[in-house]
């Protein structure tokens, strides 16, 4: 009968003493998630500067032509920049009931999935994460697009321990 | 239990004419627009060919119904626990539905269904990738017995595992607690008062369709063309002009409420809403009657509107939103909406729905800046429309002044109404969120049923510390707009609630 107290308790509740959602320290992704999105965005621009290239050829010569591989540069080299700003601001935390990830610099997204609402848990590797050693963590609920979160540039081993952590907090909830 | 069904069936006989007219139907569909370029171009030259072309097709409708009647077979597998349906003209395609996997078996009707009297049975089952089986036609006894049969091993599945088998529930399942039925008054004044923008939007719709298939046909409209010459001639002084465009108003307006009544006739008619202990059951529809029994547990969101009219007349409409995979998640199939309720039996829903009483809280208001925004924002197309006028000068400014002028009255006072009646309510266990100008629309979650929540924040409001939030939950998403950041500890309360609760959501 002496576990009574640890069983039974109904403390006052101040909304103002919750924990706060805010108030925890970001993980950073790993420095490679920048080299990814840098190779990717150059993939795309040696695509473009090729069909330039031949329309340079082919086409008479003609000052939208120009004009064009001005925009081109343009665009890839805001892409660049953008993959620069995003970097640092990527993150995620792990709270003993939720997990928390934000992203995003000209809009900052911060998306917190309880844990007893998570749907599973996958890793997904491809190509570039492949050869740079990196794996994406992807968490699924219930609650379509806009809840599922997605988590890229983290090391191999890490994903897989943040995977299982996260699957036994499924587990353990599921026990309740 | 009798073992009803266990060797394959067939449907009724009587089920060849409702293949039959879906087939017409399909065919209708898909050769209408061809079938009238014929009628317009010369009927007599080509009478030969048209009836020779419907014989085939009538031949045709006739065999393949005959033959989809005779391959369409079901029957229930004991042993395997399944449920078995075979069909297919030209290739043979087997369904195996086991019973846990059944979640509902319901009744629909279209119009040829309910004259030849033969119900159509649909099962609804869990699983995404899966859609519903039908069986078209069979007679009162059959669809009823095969429901019953159905409904029972899909529930003893579920309870064998369970291990929580309450008799009590089926006795319990037939208390009638109220009833609510919409009468053809009802209707009426629901049509009249509803939305005609949907029934102006339904207009152009049509009529753009119909231009466009024209257009495919290259037929030259002799009538168009000769309207728009006479306009072209007899109008062009302004008063003319605004004249030929307010009668143009005024008509697609009436022609708009004329829609939107037939439309909420054909959607609506004969609604019968009926409460038990254990669900809510709806049944409606002219074309095809549908009915579905809702249950508190798959209820995602709750959304009542109304507007100054239907308040007087005391017509509210809910709309539930149920849990659906994420694979159809934007269709609308999973909402249902329930109009012309009273005010009593919403109350009556919301109770039923979530075992409690309304709570309020006090309202929390976006920015102001928010109404700056969407004022100036809704200023850009004017703005980008006069450059093009100043810069050729083609319109006199007598009629672009003062169109510019109620233009901005007009989005001015829209978008101030608009602010004022937007608000979220964090209360104990829902949020609500409230906002419309004419149409008032109040959506309610309870917190548990919340998966997820998003917090956005745009560089450019880093500096005034303000948040959209956006709520995530199996039935859609709800968004709201610009809070400061105190109110943000609501949030953690949400989480609060969602991490603390065990209830299932669904």
């Amino acid at each position: 009968m002496d576990s009574i107290e640890n069983q039974f308790s109904n403390q006052q509740l101040f909304i103002n003493l919750l924990p706060d959602y805010r108030a925890v320290d970001f993980e950073p992704i790993s420095k490679k998630k920048l080299t990814k999105s840098v190779y990717q965005i150059s993939i795309g621009l040696v695509i473009f500067l090729v069909g330039w290239g031949i329309l340079f050829y082919l086409i008479p010569l003609h000052w939208s032509v120009f004009l064009g591989l001005v925009v081109i540069l343009f665009l890839f080299s805001f892409s660049y920049f953008n993959a620069y700003l995003l970097q640092p601001r990527y993150g995620y935390a792990l709270r003993e009931k939720d997990i928390i990830y934000r992203r995003g610099y000209l809009v900052s997204k911060t998306t917190v999935i309880p844990f007893n609402r998570i749907q599973h848990v996958s890793i997904s590797r491809g190509i570039f994460d492949k050869a740079l050693n990196i794996s994406t963590l992807k968490i699924f609920t219930a609650g379509g697009q806009g809840s599922d979160v997605s988590i890229p540039g983290l090391l191999p081993d890490l994903a897989v321990k943040l995977k299982e952590a996260v699957a036994q907090k499924l587990s353990v909830e599921e026990d309740e | 239990m009798n073992k009803d069904f266990s060797s394959p069936q067939k449907q009724s006989k009587i089920g060849i004419l409702v293949i039959f007219f879906s087939v017409l139907y399909k065919f209708t569909k898909i050769f209408w627009v061809f079938g009238a370029y014929l009628l317009f171009k010369n009927l007599s030259e080509n009478l030969i060919f048209i009836l020779i072309g419907l014989f085939t097709i009538l031949c045709f409708a006739i065999t393949f119904s005959i033959l989809s009647y005779k391959k369409f077979k079901f029957h229930i597998d004991y042993d395997q626990k399944e449920f078995v349906l075979q069909k297919g003209v030209f290739s043979t395609e087997f369904i195996n539905i086991s019973f846990d996997r059944i979640q509902q078996v319901y009744f629909k009707r279209s119009i040829i269904q309910r004259i030849i009297n033969v119900y159509e049975v649909a099962i609804d089952t869990a699983g995404s990738s899966d859609k519903e089986v039908t069986i078209k036609a069979l007679s009162k006894e059959k669809a009823d017995a095969l429901r019953n049969i159905l409904m029972n091993l899909a529930v003893e599945e579920v309870t064998q595992e369970n291990e929580t088998v309450n008799e009590v529930k089926s006795t319990k399942q037939k208390q009638l607690e109220w009833k609510h039925r919409l009468e053809v008054l009802d209707l009426l004044k629901l049509g009249l008062t509803s939305n005609y923008l949907r029934g102006i939007w339904l207009i152009f719709l049509f009529f753009g369709t119909i231009m466009n298939e024209l257009n495919q046909l290259k037929i030259e409209n002799t009538y168009l063309d000769r309207g728009v010459d006479y306009l072209d001639q007899n109008y062009t002084s302004p008063s003319a002009v605004i004249f030929v465009v307010l009668v143009a108003l005024i008509f697609t307006f009436l022609v708009g409420i004329l829609i939107s009544t037939v439309e909420i006739f054909i959607k609506y008619f004969n609604l019968t809403l009926t409460q038990t202990s254990l669900s809510l059951d709806l049944e409606m529809g002219l074309k095809t009657n549908t009915r579905t029994s809702l249950k508190p547990r798959r209820v995602q969101m709750l959304r009542l509107s109304t507007n100054p009219i239907q308040k007087r007349l005391d017509l509210y409409e809910a709309e539930v939103s149920l849990a659906s995979s994420s694979d159809d998640f934007q269709k609308k199939k999973s909402k249902i909406k329930i109009p012309g309720l009273a005010k009593d039996k919403l109350k009556k829903i919301k109770e039923f729905l979530y075992k409690r009483s309304q709570e309020t809280s006090t309202p929390i208001k976006p920015h102001s800046i928010l109404f700056v925004r969407k004022f100036v924002l809704s200023c850009i197309p004017v703005f980008l429309a006069i450059i093009p006028i100043i810069i050729f000068a083609w319109y006199r400014w007598e009629i672009i002044l003062p169109a510019v002028s109620i233009y901005l009255l007009l989005s001015f006072f829209l978008n101030k109404k608009y602010y004022q009646s937007i608000s979220i309510e964090f209360t104990e266990n829902f949020i609500v969120k409230k906002q419309g100008i004419w149409n008032h629309e109040t959506e309610i979650i309870e917190l548990f049923k919340l998966q997820s929540i998003t917090v956005k924040q745009a560089l450019w409001f880093r500096k005034r510390k303000l948040y959209h939030l956006e709520f995530h939950t199996a039935g859609g998403d709800l968004f709201f707009p610009l809070v400061s950041e105190q109110d943000l500890k609501n949030i953690n309360y949400n989480f609060y609630k969602i991490e603390t609760s065990t209830k299932a959501w669904m």
